[in-house]
Formats: structure tokens, sequence, C-alpha cells
């Protein structure tokens, strides 16, 4: 089977120096549900972004459904990214605008300039934006302002959005790190099952590793950009988790990690 | 046993009192160059109030069709000017906004253009363009709209650059293209602030268009010049505080409409 993403030797270096990435690879196949955990800082957010390229890796190719992204010009990288859904951890909605207006900004990747400005969203793409809030069971707050959501709400939205686009593969950057435990779990659900349910691939960053053991069909862990583990999730050992958390000044967070764990299994 | 008043810093700082003796003193070495004499500024007081009692007021109501037409003319300006000025501002705040420049080459050069317009006041453009347009109201529409672009591509700029960037992200991410991230992700979250700032900007047109009047600009302040030369001060006070009643009306407007919109 051809993987639908292949990312080989992905390194980023920022401008100040950091190294973000120092040569990551993996491949992603079809139907997969993969979560990257990692502690902050050790380029989980710069790894998503550089599969869509908002941030252009400094070396590495990434291939996406037979397409090198990093080749691409404007025009193709739109059409790629259009197929790619971004879910973010501060949803990144616009608060002004109303529910559906931000999910419909999920078909601006397929629509001219014209009718993007004029808001000419055709009925089907209407409908359809209506169709998918129900499914994440917002259809009663379509008019509403973004910003008079709460969080949850607000990150079902940005779901519906990243659906919006039909997508083949979903991206989700730290998507419950804003929200409590209970929403979380109630967000994670509806990601997870609209996943399922369409067979959209996705990549998931989390830094739970509860989560990541309840939804994952696979998981990478990342530390200082390097990936240190890579496998199912019942592969994932306390010696692991310790390796990928980084010592000393995370020893708390990596109790509470292995606590996690223990209740989760 | 712990009498003393808990001090709220580690050490008393010197430099405030410094501040406040260095601050004293210029004011007062500067108040004897000017020879400001506060006696002077007292003793001057009826004098002051006879001349606006006996001489200013009552105002002339006669006086209003006079310069109903000319009043209009300030209004007018004045709106057309904030118009143009806001359009050109915003094409030049979206070139120079750091989230939105295509290149930052525009930044600088934008940034300096617009500072040199905002540093000299629409009455000294005035003053310039008069010998080249002569008296009139292209010279006062001219100085209006230097000015306010001057000021609000400033104005503009800022707002565009405190958006939040989460947007314009979701925006590359869907796909959008650079004209599509603008409608999309930059100006649902900065209009309030734009139409904010341009209804500050007419409120300030229209004081300014008073002024310029004087200096050859046309609109109200010609008249109110003129009648002060011919000593008709009636006449002039009462332009003067229609001037006040435009003004404070569109003040109550502009408040009103940015209250709600934001």
């Amino acid at each position: 089977m051809k993987p639908i993403l292949s990312v080989k030797d992905v390194k980023k270096i920022y401008g100040n120096g950091t190294y973000a990435l120092r040569g990551v690879s993996f491949d992603i196949y079809e139907g997969e549900f993969v979560a990257i955990i990692g502690s902050s800082g050790s380029g989980k957010s710069t790894l998503l972004r550089c599969i869509n390229q908002l941030i252009k890796p400094t070396q590495g190719s990434i291939v996406f459904k037979g397409t090198a992204v990093e080749k691409v010009n404007k025009c193709e990288l739109r059409k790629i990214r259009r197929e790619i859904g971004m879910i973010f951890q501060h949803y990144n909605l616009i608060d002004r605008l109303t529910v559906i207006q931000n999910v419909l900004h999920g078909r601006l990747g397929y629509m001219s300039d014209f009718h993007g400005i004029f808001d000419l969203y055709s009925k089907e793409d209407r409908w359809n934006a209506y169709r998918i809030l129900e499914r994440v069971g917002l259809e009663k707050e379509i008019h509403k302002r973004a910003d008079q959501l709460s969080g949850g709400q607000k990150q079902r939205v940005g779901i519906a959005r990243a659906l919006a686009q039909n997508p083949s593969l979903m991206l989700a950057d730290e998507p419950i790190a804003s929200l409590d435990p209970v929403t979380s779990g109630a967000v994670m659900d509806y990601l997870y099952r609209i996943c399922r349910e369409d067979k959209i691939s996705a990549i998931v960053s989390l830094h739970q590793v509860d989560f990541a053991l309840k939804y994952a069909t696979r998981i990478i862990g990342i530390k200082h950009g390097l990936i240190v583990f890579d496998g199912k999730p019942k592969e994932l050992t306390d010696s692991i988790i310790d390796q990928i958390y980084v010592q000393g000044k995370d020893e708390f967070a990596k109790n509470e990690l292995k606590l996690q764990r223990a209740i989760a299994i | 046993m712990q009498l003393e008043y808990l001090p709220l810093r580690k050490e008393k700082s010197l430099y405030t009192w410094i501040g406040v003796i260095i601050v004293g003193l210029t004011t007062l070495v500067t108040g004897y160059i000017s020879e400001f004499d506060v006696l002077e500024a007292f003793r001057v007081i009826p004098g002051v109030l006879n001349f606006i009692f006996t001489d200013f007021l009552p105002p002339a109501v006669k006086a209003v069709p006079d310069f109903w037409g000319s009043l209009l003319d300030t209004v007018y300006m004045a709106i057309v000017s904030t118009v143009t000025g806001a359009t050109i501002s915003l094409i030049l705040a979206l070139l120079c906004a750091t989230p939105t420049t295509p290149h930052p080459l525009f930044k600088v050069t934008i940034r300096a253009f617009a500072s040199l317009l905002r540093n000299i006041p629409a009455l000294a453009w005035t003053i310039i363009l008069v010998p080249a347009f002569g008296i009139g109201k292209t010279v006062g529409l001219m100085a209006l709209i230097i000015g306010s672009v001057g000021d609000m591509t400033r104005f503009f700029t800022e707002s565009i650059e405190e958006i939040d960037l989460g947007g314009i992200e979701a925006m590359r991410a869907v796909g959008g293209s650079y004209w599509l991230m603008l409608k999309g992700g930059v100006l649902p979250q900065c209009v309030p602030a734009l139409v904010s700032w341009t209804l500050y900007n007419l409120e300030l047109n229209i004081r300014a268009s008073t002024i310029i009047g004087m200096v050859g600009g046309g609109g109200i302040g010609f008249f109110i010049l003129s009648t002060i030369k011919l000593f008709r001060y009636d006449h002039a006070a009462m332009a003067i505080l229609a001037v006040a009643i435009v003004v404070l009306f569109v003040e109550f407007l502009s408040k009103n409409i940015r209250e709600r919109i934001m």
C-alpha cells in the first residue's frame, strides 16, 4: 500500500539558530490515527506545520499523495492545502463572524478570489456546512458569533471548518490543550469518530499520553526534534515515556503521565 | 514590635525627585524666556470678557444665510476628504502592516511617507499648496486628504497589526489565496477599528477644515476671518457657534456608532 503522506529526513532550523527538527522521517497510511507526543518545545507544532508548508522546512522532502509539497508553486500548494484539514490549539476562528461563516471558510481553497471575496458560496456548500455542523452537534448555533461559544464548541467549529475542506488528511495541533478534561474527551470523540467515518487519516499532536493511548492507532514520540518512538500504543512502555519526556524539570509531569497510563490501560 | 512603616520599595527613588525638579526648573526658565506673566494673564481677563460680551455676543442670527453655504462646504470637504483618505490609507496600511505586507520594503517606505505627510500640519499643507492651486476648495480638500492619509495610514497599520494571527494562519491552511486571506482572516477582525478611526478622523477634519479655510482653503473659515477683519464680531460669533454645533453633533454621532460596532 502506498502511504498517503511520506515525510523524509525533514529538518527545520529557525533563523535564531534553534534546531526544531533534526531529521524526521515517517509514512502515514490511509485510515491511520497517529498521535504525536512529546514535551513542549520538542518540535511537534513545527512538524505539523511543515506538512502543509505553513512553515518551510530547511531540508528534507514531504510527499503528499504523490506530490512533493515543498517543490510546488503557490497555486498547486493551495490545492494541496485544501486537501489537508488543520485544527489548532487556539481554534483560530474569526471571532466576529458567525459559526456558519467560519465553517464555510473551509471552502475558500476551492473558490476563485471573486467568489470568495463576495461570499458566493454555492447552495451545495452551504447545506454541506450545515450538515457538518449537525454532525458536531452545533446545528442550533449556526448564526451565533464565534466569540459567543465555549471553548469546546469553538473547537468543534474548528473541526467542522477542517471537515468542510473535504480533506483526506487531518492535522490537529494540540486540539485539546486549551480545554478542560471533560470537554477534551468530547472533542477527541468527535475528532476520532469523524476521521473514522470519513476515512480521513489524522495526525494529532497531544501532550496527554492517556488520550494518545485511548485513541491512537499508532504513536510517534518526539524529543529534541528527533523521533524516539514510533509504534503501536501497547509498545509504549514506561521507560520509553521516560525517554520521550525530558529528564529533570519535567520529572513531575513524567510521573503524572505514568500514572495516567496505568489508569488508561 | 514593628512600628515602622513597611517600605513599598527597596530604596527611595532619587530619580523621581530629580525628575520633578528638572520639570519644574524647565517650566520656570521657559516661562521666563517666553515672557509668560501669570499676573498679566489674570489682568487681561476683564478686558477679554468685556470684548466677548459687548462685541461677540449676542451672535447675529441674521448672518446664518450669509455663511450657510460655506458651512456646508466645510462639512462636505471634511466628509469627502475623510472617505478618500480612508480608502487610500487602507491600501497603504495593507501594504505596510506586518501580517499583510507583500514585501518588507513597502513597510519602511510607506511608514516614512505617512510620517512625512503626518508631521506637516494641514494648515501648512494649505499654505504650501495655495501658490500651485490657487485659493479655493480644491486646495482645502488636497490638504485635508494629505493629512488624513498621514494619520489614518498609521492608525490603520496599527489596527491591522493588532489582529489575532491565528485567523490568518487558518486562512492559509485551508488553501486561501492572499486576497481571500485578507477578506476572510484580516478584514473581519479589524473593520470595527478601521471604522472607528475613520469617524475620529472625520471629527478632526471638520475642525481642521475650519482652520484651513482661514488661509485660503475654502469653507467657513474664510467667512470667519473676513468678518473679523471687518469688525463684525457678532457675525463671526454666529459662525463659530455653528461650527461648534456641527462638531458636537459629529462627535455625538461617531461616539454612538463606535459604541455600537465595537
